[in-house]
């Protein structure tokens, strides 16, 4: 069976996605519909807003982010998720072996024979 | 006021319950905590959602709401190809630590006959593993708690023979203090 671009990109995300949540809450906390709207702004890297949550919910058991429950003016109380020390420390490994990794394979796929 | 405007009644409502049961229901090979985290986040999302119209939405708007999340299956699979990753990734290295500190405890537990060998080599493999622990996951965390329990048993073996020997001594006396029989002067 031939796989489809929608199926490549479903296995390119795996072990990816995780990190392009690190790198957005790098920038400070923020609530889940919130990190939903900017990954969902590529479909290439969210396609289903939902699946955010069981690994929302995965990187505060390895201790990478930890929540925090904040009133909101408009709506529920929301659940701010933020970078800890060891979210910082996997996202510093993971860009610093995304750069060759992209590169080495960027340059095979557009290496002439 | 606006913390009423999140929630729908009616025939929404049961929409967006029923999805989340569904969810539940789909996410029931996930532990009981994290599944109950997952649902609560998805009804998080939905309620901010909703808070954002200045009126009631319509049930259309629901749907696509509903449709942005994506099925119920397809959050269950993702769910599941993410725990089965984090599961493994760990047991990659879990699966090689804790050994060290087993072999020098169980080899203090050998040499209890030569304590100056033995006494370090329990305390040392003892709180390396009492450190390591914390942070350890199975099957890793299992041998640390064999090396601290060989530890522990090496150093009672050791405090009990110390004592014997302590108490021993003590009963025969010391060398030396023997009592003197008086010998009656000879008369005549």
């Amino acid at each position: 069976m031939l796989p489809s671009s929608d199926s490549v990109q479903a296995q390119m995300r795996k072990g990816i996605l995780e990190f392009c949540v690190l790198a957005h809450l790098r920038c400070g906390p923020s609530y889940g519909r919130e990190i939903a709207g900017v990954l969902s702004r590529d479909p290439s890297l969210l396609t289903s807003e939902g699946t955010l949550y069981p690994l929302l919910a995965r990187l505060r058991k390895q201790g990478w982010v930890e929540t925090s429950r904040q009133a909101s003016e408009l709506g529920p109380p929301r659940r701010y998720y933020t970078l800890t020390a060891d979210g910082a420390a996997a996202l510093e490994a993971f860009t610093t072996a995304w750069g060759p990794f992209s590169r080495s394979v960027t340059t095979i796929l557009e290496k002439p024979r | 006021m606006t913390s009423q405007r999140h929630r729908t009644s009616g025939p929404h409502q049961e929409l967006i319950d029923a999805y989340l049961a569904d969810l539940k229901h789909a996410l029931s090979g996930l532990e009981a905590s994290e599944r109950d985290d997952v649902v609560a986040s998805v009804r998080e999302h939905i309620d901010t959602a909703l808070s954002e119209y200045d009126r009631d939405p319509t049930a259309h708007e629901v749907e696509t709401l509903l449709g942005q999340l994506g099925s119920v299956e397809q959050i269950a699979r993702d769910a599941a190809d993410g725990a089965d990753r984090s599961d493994r990734a760990p047991q990659d290295t879990a699966s090689r630590d804790g050994w060290i500190p087993v072999a020098l405890a169980g080899l203090s537990l050998v040499l209890f006959w030569f304590p100056f060998v033995a006494v370090p080599l329990a305390l040392g493999s003892g709180i390396a593993a009492a450190i390591s622990i914390r942070s350890a996951r199975d099957p890793a965390k299992r041998r640390y708690r064999i090396a601290i329990t060989l530890s522990v048993a090496t150093l009672l073996i050791l405090f009990l023979l110390g004592l014997g020997l302590v108490a021993g001594r003590s009963s025969s006396g010391p060398i030396g203090e023997q009592p003197i029989e008086s010998v009656p002067a000879p008369t005549g």
